[in-house]
């Protein structure tokens, strides 16, 4: 019981690193970004390439931490420039528009993904020291769900601190609350919308460089995980970081259980919790119907 | 607004277009998705020394290699196209590529020898995109271009597709890796040859190895994926072992979903039973990019150490290769490995493999089992319509019942259920930081070919 709560935490911290970007774009922007996986699954390919493209032996920790920073920056860089030429373009339109839209945008990611390292599996391996487990109360459990449990919780303190007790965040809220009142203030609205799109996507890369030791480096990964995403900031409340954080480890956790003592709700358990939730709350499990949360 | 609008659509469009192209891209025989061996046109897949297969996509790989060698092969004819319909965009990509690979290089084999009946092979090569709509499309493109010839084939459901169609139309199929054995038995079809050994081979070898080899398990678990063949290969093995060995019986069993991205709770569900590593062995059904996630989330909790044996059924050294280091000790079950057979046909074989650049970072000492899937499949075609003197389905059709031919395994031929009486061959791998790439592979054996009975 231990055993699969730990596991299901450790897996749900990883999908709130994806999600907490998810729902922060949507936050500001009100835009369904499913563009998201595609930025989440660059970071990964952008640590295997900086740390195993050659023969995947041994990675000594600082490296990976390098790599992993390096490689949700990079992402970040790519997030801003998709913004510029893209997503500017987007903002405007209706949500089934700007919807196809990221998901045409992801189709791309993908197909450059697949053009650039083609649709072979790769994988990074675990840091120096990190590829072991503990025993924790007679359940073993491995080091690095440890760090993506701790990485999670920096971010989701990080994030709560920035968007309620920086000047930025003061301004990220007040755009999305009403972005025409702001912009007859003189706040810089595009600036502010670069800047909170730039930070969703360095998240969405940073869990997917964090993923690369825990799984198989394909162009589908995009798609497998921002699925999974969706539900969750669904789930959560649209705009609503804390909303997701809750919604991905309580799925997590509720996976884990499910495959252990029922595996036939496995995977599906996943979605009849959204089910159940929605008809419950429909506004989300903690909501802000004019910004974040 | 209306200006932005328009803008939007057609940046979408446009998004959507090159996505579309780049993710289904030899939908046409023409486009680009050959593997980059062949697309980056740097090498020779040709064995016989006279191809050069410098294109952008395989069938114009196939084109130009075969072009360069007709020159001096004097072929008489017109080129003879086979179509090759398989999976090669997507999750399950690799091996379709990988199996184009290996007919490509039994093409520039045959080209540089003449061809076949004094004609130039051509590869008319298709995305089928692991979808039964894809194939069945691609299966009409095929009939109404007049290819009555066709390899590839990853999934065994895609087959059932293509099928009827087959039969309507009089094309044969020579599957490359399908493996589920109800195309050879309930599902079996007078126009569908197969190559790869199938689960039913995979499982009496592994059953035989558990009374034999592996006689000091006692329990075996098993990993699948959650689908009807990981189910059906998981019970059929059990039947099959308590036959073999009545002293072992089976344990634990975890059927993890092909959408999965933690497979951690799956993976403590095994280790609740405690394995002994003394005695304890364990079934391996994953294969893909699902089998390397779930070694990687099981590497930590040192899974594979708690078990004796670790059986790999229809995986391949890919796992190996991507896994390097951290990659488990592992036999694998499967059809082919390249150090197993000891002749000219598998020194050719592997000599022409060796002369491709490495294939999008894939690891391999020697060729991979999907490329010599590929590779033999349309050597029995091959072989085939030289026998038969004729191209004709019935001819052909014909003839591959009845030959025996030299493949990479040795002299091989299919059996009255259309499979091809091959041995299984059992190998082992294991990370190994000081290996060239990782990971180190030894110890092959066949087991069979008496394995290949149909049930």
């Amino acid at each position: 019981m231990l055993g699969s709560v730990f596991a299901g935490i450790g897996d749900g911290f990883l999908l709130f690193l994806i999600a907490s970007g998810l729902t922060l774009i949507f936050g500001v922007m009100r835009i369904l970004n499913f563009s998201h996986g595609g930025y989440f699954m660059l970071g990964g390919y952008f640590v295997y390439q900086a740390v195993a493209s050659g023969s995947p032996i041994s990675l000594p920790l600082p490296l990976f931490v390098l790599a992993v920073v390096g490689g949700a920056l990079a992402v970040g860089v790519v997030g801003i420039a998709t913004e510029r030429l893209i997503f500017r373009k987007i903002y405007r339109l209706s949500d089934i528009a700007s919807l196809l839209g990221t998901f045409g945008l992801l189709l791309v990611i993908e197909g450059v993904a697949e053009i650039i390292w083609g649709v072979n599996p790769m994988s990074v391996p675990f840091p120096t020291a990190l590829g072991r487990s503990i025993v924790v109360g007679g359940v073993r459990v491995g080091t690095y769900s440890i760090v993506l449990i701790a990485v999670g919780i920096v971010v989701a303190v990080g994030l709560w601190a920035l968007l309620w007790r920086t000047a930025f965040g003061e301004r990220a809220r007040a755009v999305a609350e009403d972005r025409y009142v702001c912009e007859l203030a003189g706040v810089n609205t595009a600036l502010v919308s670069t800047s909170v799109f730039a930070l969703g996507t360095v998240l969405a890369g940073l869990g997917g460089a964090l993923a690369t030791p825990l799984i198989a480096l394909t162009p589908d990964v995009a798609t497998a995980f921002i699925i999974e995403a969706f539900a969750i900031v669904i789930v959560g409340g649209l705009g609503s970081i804390s909303g997701a954080m809750i919604a991905a480890i309580g799925f997590g956790v509720a996976d884990s259980l499910a495959i252990t003592y029922y595996p036939p709700l496995s995977g599906v358990i996943f979605f009849i919790l959204m089910f159940v939730v929605l008809l419950v709350r429909p506004q989300g499990l903690v909501s802000n119907a004019r910004g974040l949360a | 607004m209306k200006k932005h609008r328009m803008t939007f659509a057609a940046l979408a469009a446009c998004s959507l277009v090159i996505a579309a192209c780049s993710s289904a891209g030899t939908s046409t025989g023409s486009s680009s998705t050959a593997p980059p061996s062949q697309s980056q046109g740097s090498s020779s897949s040709s064995a016989g020394g006279g191809g050069e297969t410098s294109a952008s996509s395989a069938s114009q790989a196939s084109t130009e290699s075969s072009g360069s060698t007709a020159s001096g092969s004097g072929f008489t004819g017109e080129p003879l196209k086979i179509g090759f319909l398989d999976t090669m965009t997507g999750a399950n990509g690799n091996v379709g590529q990988l199996a184009l690979q290996g007919a490509q290089i039994a093409v520039d084999q045959w080209n540089a020898q003449g061809g076949v009946l004094g004609r130039k092979i051509e590869l008319e090569v298709k995305d089928e995109e692991l979808s039964p709509d894809k194939t069945v499309q691609h299966m009409r493109e095929f009939a109404s271009e007049g290819i009555n010839l066709v390899t590839g084939f990853t999934s065994s459901a895609d087959v059932l597709a293509a099928k009827p169609l087959a039969e309507q139309n009089n094309q044969l199929i020579v599957t490359a890796g399908t493996t589920d054995t109800s195309l050879t038995t309930t599902q079996h079809s007078k126009n569908v040859y197969e190559v790869a050994a199938n689960v039913h081979m995979m499982n009496v070898a592994a059953a035989h190895l558990a009374a034999t080899e592996w006689k000091d398990t006692k329990v075996w678990d098993g990993v699948a994926y959650d689908y009807l063949t990981g189910h059906d290969a998981w019970n059929e093995f059990g039947k099959l072992l308590a036959t073999a060995n009545p002293n072992a019986k089976t344990g634990k069993t975890a059927f993890v979903p092909f959408t999965a991205t933690q497979d951690t709770p799956f993976i403590n569900s095994l280790l609740a039973g405690n394995p002994d590593p003394q005695s304890s062995a364990l079934y391996f059904f994953l294969f893909g990019g699902g089998a390397v996630q779930f070694a990687k989330q099981a590497h930590p909790l040192d899974l594979f150490k708690q078990y004796k044996v670790v059986a790999g059924i229809g995986a391949g050294e890919e796992f190996s290769s991507a896994l390097g280091a951290e990659g488990p000790h592992i036999y694998y079950v499967h059809d082919y490995f390249y150090q197993g057979y000891d002749n000219p046909v598998n020194q050719a074989f592997i000599d022409a493999w060796k002369k491709l650049p490495p294939f999008q970072g894939l690891n391999l000492y020697g060729p991979h089992e999907w490329t010599y899937e590929g590779y033999t499949a349309m050597l029995a075609y091959l072989n085939a319509i030289k026998t038969a003197g004729s191209t004709e389905t019935d001819a052909v059709r014909t003839a591959l019942s009845s030959i025996e031919f030299d493949s990479p395994m040795g002299k091989v031929k299919f059996d009255p259920s259309n499979i091809l009486a091959a041995p299984v061959t059992v190998w082992q791998c294991q990370g190994d930081s000081t290996a060239q790439f990782g990971y180190k592979c030894f110890g092959a054996e066949s087991v069979g070919p008496d394995v290949t009975l149909a049930k």
